[in-house]
């Protein structure tokens, strides 16, 4: 206890030099604590994502030739690893007569006025009428000329039976609409549309969703690539004749955030019930409640009638870029339930089933959809697993994977530089400390001399120095640590900034270019703030930006936690325990004799 | 009275191929007696009584504290507990107190006294030091406060020998005749006072001289 004692004793006779220590200390833990923060937030991360963070992964065919099929997604989701499913059908139409869609160009109101030089345009009238010259351009006059040869070829292939079948289908069903009682709908529609403008403008900005950064591509329709355009005919008539992709999803974790946020969708039944874009509800003067109809591009007369249950800003979505046809633009996008994107489907396969299978086995007319599924994993190891056990002709895709890898990496190069720092400041404080420890043992050479003589053991001299050294280290440590903790955050995000600003006008470079139809659903919210601990709880917590473009670990809420403080415990006993093995064997040399010796 | 101390045929020498500073020394010394060890300088003076104080090892030779040679006892201990050192230069540590400097003796010495303070009060005013110097760090008291502490210190743990290295050597006549008394009084509470002294006023005070002649003892 008079050790102790007389430490502090010591301490408080030689203030200069133990402040002196006390702030190459406190460096020495502000820079530790950083460092090892970092490497913690680092660990923390991979934890995180390892046990808790739900991964969200999409399935897409490595070539043309495979094909995802219902039934390829139905067999990858009943793998155990797999938590949920959620599937996403996409279909293409074409306009029918009270629609018409925003032009891939964004030149609505341009395309409309050269329509109506040309009589294109008759309201509530199709037209045959042929653009020459025009094939180059992706306008609606290309796709009238095309149309026109497909009805050609549709009056081949089209069962003489087709109509009444469809009819029939009126009778039974209110909700699939025929030409005659959409042509009235919007014939009598029309009028009161100009009524209701600027109600309907009202409306939109009281039903304006939140902004959306989330979203990406995810469910909006896939459009052929330049290549397929311009070498597959196909393809070419698809992109140039599909005005609108209707998008069923199966769950609102499978539509965009400005979508979703509305919560006009039952997913339940096949309502018919869909949202539209608001550039596209503006071009076309609808409003909530309104009724549409859309055609089956291959058979004009199949339409389709759906009722506007909800208008969204597609603004945000990059999909409102150049795109390779009308139905690929965003604003074209009309979202309804998978129930209904599965009526249509088979309705469509009923009245084409004959046509298809009589004359030209090859040509596709009956509507059919593309699907995408959205598989939702509990974990890393799950999802690793799931990788593993699926074909060699499909690949997984998974947003929450790539931004994790990203993450991780840009962590673990912040962390490399950490530990490179934390070394040379190791070693220079160590090196620092040990030399004015010994500076301050030669000078305290006479009081050694004096203790040993007069009976105290130089084990308990050399305790004595290694306490006063200890006290200091340590208060200093907790000053350094608190320090270290508070700005550990604020520095590490500010380096993290440093880091992804690169990355991040990488990643948006890479992301115009990005038109992956396939890419998953963003977890919902919820999901996330259950796996998020809380700011400023021990263990690190992290804030995942779900934008694209900044798809990397933005800024770490806290990160010294338990073991960065032991670390730190470490790092200042290590540091005193160093700079004491010098005090010991000074101590341990002197002799008291020739000390006082001297001194006389 | 029995021998506290034994000098048995005690030689010393600094390195091997140096003559003996001290050689075939056989002294003995009786508790309630004050010794005078006398001699010219380099006679090895301060050498014997760095050997009796356990600071420096015998060449050859024994000493004996209560009839046990020191050499097997923990000189550390032997320090702490059994003798007292007193010097010419007082060796207190600076930054404590008169009281404080007492307090760390007892405290490395492990004596175990209930108050501390009270006791170093004591035997601070046993050696005659004023109250008001009591509490004063060392570098504001006299050289004789000074001396008086340091005889305070040695007799922290009451050892039964008090070992002096010319304690008188720094001091005025006046002060040096109250130092004496002091000793004086310590030798009649029964303990073996030893003075390293070339002070002619000490040795007179002093019941037995040992005289070191260099070259009859070397």
């Amino acid at each position: 206890m008079y050790i102790l004692k007389n430490a502090v004793r010591c301490i408080n006779r030689a203030k200069s030099r133990n402040i002196l220590i006390a702030l190459i200390v406190v460096l020495l833990s502000v820079s530790s604590c950083i460092g090892l923060s970092i490497r913690q937030a680092n660990k923390t991360l991979k934890k995180e994502y390892q046990n808790n963070m739900e991964i969200s992964a999409s399935v897409n065919a490595k070539s043309r030739e495979t094909e995802i099929t219902l039934d390829t997604l139905n067999s990858l989701k009943s793998k155990k690893t797999v938590k949920s499913f959620y599937k996403t059908a996409s279909l293409y139409f074409a306009s029918g007569d009270d629609i018409e869609p925003i032009d891939v160009a964004g030149s609505f109101k341009e395309n409309k006025d050269f329509r109506e030089e040309h009589g294109d345009i008759k309201n509530g009238e199709s037209s045959t009428t042929t653009v020459e010259g025009t094939s180059a351009v992706f306008d609606t006059s290309n796709k009238i000329t095309l149309l026109s040869n497909t009805d050609e070829s549709q009056n081949e292939n089209t069962p003489p039976e087709q109509k009444p079948q469809e009819e029939k289908n009126e009778e039974k069903e209110n909700e699939t609409p025929a030409d005659d009682s959409n042509k009235d709908n919007t014939d009598a529609d029309n009028p009161q549309k100009e009524q209701n403008e600027s109600g309907n403008k009202e409306s939109e900005k009281s039903i304006s969703p939140p902004e959306n950064k989330s979203f990406d591509n995810k469910s909006a329709p896939q459009p052929p690539d330049g290549d397929t355009f311009i070498t597959n005919n196909f393809f070419f008539n698809m992109a140039s004749m599909n005005d609108f992709s209707v998008i069923g999803c199966e769950d609102t974790k499978s539509l965009p955030d400005y979508v979703s946020s509305l919560g006009v969708l039952d997913l339940k039944s096949d309502d018919y019930k869909c949202v539209i874009s608001k550039n596209l509800a503006e071009e076309n003067e609808f409003k909530v409640g309104d009724t549409f109809t859309l055609k089956n591009p291959e058979n004009e007369d199949e339409t389709y009638k759906f009722t506007i249950a909800g208008i969204c800003d597609s603004s945000t979505d990059s999909n409102n870029g150049e795109t390779a046809s009308n139905a690929s633009f965003a604003d074209n996008s009309i979202y309804v339930n998978y129930a209904t994107a599965q009526n249509i489907i088979s309705k469509s396969s009923a009245l084409n089933g004959t046509a298809k299978t009589e004359k030209n086995e090859n040509k596709l007319i009956a509507l059919s959809a593309s699907y995408s599924g959205s598989f939702i994993f509990a974990n890393l190891k799950d999802y690793n697993s799931f990788c593993k056990s699926i074909s060699d002709d499909y690949s997984v895709v998974s947003e929450d994977v790539e931004r994790y890898e990203e993450s991780v990496s840009q962590l673990e190069t912040l962390g490399k530089y950490a530990t490179y720092f934390l070394i040379v400041i190791f070693v220079i404080g160590a090196f620092v400390l040990v030399i004015i420890n010994l500076q301050s043992i030669r000078n305290r050479k006479y009081e050694i001399g004096v203790l040993t003589a007069i009976g105290m053991k130089k084990q308990k001299v050399a305790l004595q120095f290694i306490l006063e050294l200890f006290i200091v280290t340590f208060a200093a440590l907790i000053i350094g640590s608190s320090v270290g903790a508070v700005s550990s955050v604020p520095v590490t995000n500010k380096l993290l900034k440093t880091i992804n600003t690169s990355t991040a006008q990488t990643d948006t470079q890479n992301d115009d270019k990005n038109t992956d139809r396939m890419t998953p659903p963003e977890r919902p919210d919820s999901a996330q703030n259950e796996k998020t601990p809380p700011d400023g709880m021990p263990g690190g917590g992290f804030k995942a930006i779900k934008n694209k473009t900044e798809n990397f670990v933005a800024s770490v809420n806290s990160a010294t936690n338990i073991t960065v403080i032991l670390e730190m415990i470490a790092v200042g006993i290590i540091l005193t325990l160093i700079s004491s093995v010098a005090a010991l064997v000074i101590v341990m040399r002197y002799e008291p004799l020739k000390i006082l010796n001297n001194r006389d | 009275m029995e021998n506290i101390l034994e000098l048995c045929n005690l030689k010393y020498r600094y390195k091997k191929d140096l003559p003996y500073v001290l050689n075939d020394l056989n002294f003995s010394f009786e508790e309630g007696k004050i010794y005078a060890i006398v001699g010219k300088s380099g006679a090895g003076k301060t050498t014997l009584l760095s050997l009796l104080s356990g600071l420096a090892k015998p060449t050859d030779g024994k000493i004996l504290f209560d009839g046990k040679d020191i050499s097997k006892i923990d000189r550390y201990k032997y320090r702490s507990n059994l003798v007292g050192v007193i010097f010419q230069s007082f060796n207190l540590l600076p930054y404590l107190t008169a009281t404080e400097n007492v307090m760390l003796s007892i405290d490395i010495s492990g004596t175990k006294i209930k108050n501390k303070r009270q006791h170093a009060t004591e035997l601070l005013k046993k050696v005659q030091l004023e109250d008001e110097d009591i509490n004063r760090g060392i570098l504001k008291l006299s050289g004789g406060q000074q001396q008086r502490v340091a005889i305070a210190r040695a007799l922290a743990y009451d050892p039964k020998i008090i070992l002096a290295d010319e304690p008188t050597g720094n001091l005025d006549t006046e002060t040096q005749k109250e130092i004496m008394e002091i000793f004086k009084t310590l030798a009649r509470e029964g303990k073996c006072v030893i003075i390293v002294t070339h002070s002619p006023d000490v040795s007179k005070e002093a019941d037995v001289v040992y005289e070191l002649k260099p070259n009859k003892n070397k």
